[in-house]
């Protein structure tokens, strides 16, 4: 086992574990918690194979810094949502946001 | 510790361990001799998002009553002894393989962890009390969905073990990073930067209103 599978194998485990969060928490910020495990695991993933890969690492870092910051992004707005839900409903269980619901 | 962040009681703890995770992650970026990356990660996840995660696990608080920690029958216990000894295993075939002690040790932590994980979420899933089953099925489908997930990699990894790697020490360069970043994908940084505006605004929009409201 060389040390691209092991890269690869933690960003699968962190995937796996993200996907684990994402199916069995009910608090929104849980949620997005594992919301950023899964990312951070997929930039990983392209962070090693880029460094086991020929090719020079510039265009492989630009990627990953636009995951990064395309995940701050993401993290602000659903933290702002989250905390919008708070003030609105007092708790914030997924399970009970069904307002929608038809 | 991206476990921990998911598992613990508190959600202080967990966003703390969370930016552990984030660190480790940022510390594999070293490794990996990308060191604009690693900087990049520390700033931005360690400093920037951590922050944002704590402040608003501080507005909002501790939920106001922790669900009550109700007895665990010995199936519940039984399966989360396995679940417990199935990640120390795959930990240790991780390490394992880390350090170069091989012993095709992707093919046996899906071989070991596979089958002890979705015996026990069927367990749970099928045999638990019925008060306790409706606790533990966001968990049982958790747990089935994540090693479903984490199989089908190991899979597409099994195939990855032929692909010719190129090992040889790649220079840090960052002439090449500042070359990509403006040349390449010039455009894109404009629009992300579009982009973090509008989040940015967004986020404040959400706040404010209700700052209008009181």
């Amino acid at each position: 086992m060389n040390e691209l599978q092991f890269f690869v194998a933690a960003s699968a485990l962190f995937f796996a574990i993200g996907v684990y969060g994402l199916l069995s928490k009910k608090s929104a910020i849980r949620i997005l918690f594992s919301i950023e495990i899964i990312i951070n695991a997929a930039s990983l993933n392209i962070a090693a194979f880029a460094r086991y890969s020929p090719y020079n690492l510039g265009s492989a870092q630009s990627v990953t810094i636009f995951i990064i910051a395309l995940a701050a992004a993401e993290a602000a707005a659903g933290l702002a949502l989250i905390i919008e839900a708070f003030r609105i409903r007092g708790k914030v269980d997924v399970n009970e946001m069904d307002e929608l619901k038809g | 510790m991206a476990l921990l962040a998911l598992e613990s009681k508190s959600l202080v703890y967990g966003a703390i361990s969370l930016g552990g995770f984030f660190l480790g992650l940022s510390i594999f970026f070293f490794y990996l001799n990308l060191l604009y990356l690693a900087i990049f990660q520390l700033l931005v996840y360690v400093g920037a998002v951590s922050v944002l995660i704590l402040f608003a696990v501080m507005v909002i608080g501790e939920p106001s009553k922790l669900p009550p920690r109700g007895r665990l029958g010995g199936l519940g216990l039984l399966g989360g002894l396995l679940l417990a000894l199935a990640e120390v295993f795959t930990v240790f075939v991780l390490i394992f393989s880390f350090l170069g002690l091989t012993l095709d040790p992707i093919f046996q932590s899906l071989l070991y962890v596979g089958p002890i994980v979705v015996f026990f979420a069927f367990v749970i899933l099928f045999l638990g009390e019925p008060k306790e089953r409706s606790r533990y099925r966001f968990k049982a489908f958790g747990v089935l969905g994540a090693s479903l997930v984490f199989a089908g990699f190991v899979g597409v990894l099994s195939y990855l073990g032929s692909l010719p790697t190129h090992s040889g020490d790649v220079a840090f360069n960052i002439v090449d990073l500042a070359d990509s970043l403006l040349n390449d994908y010039g455009l894109l940084i404009v629009v992300l930067g579009l982009l973090l505006a509008a989040a940015t605004f967004g986020a404040v929009a959400l706040a404010k209103k209700e700052a209008e409201e009181q």
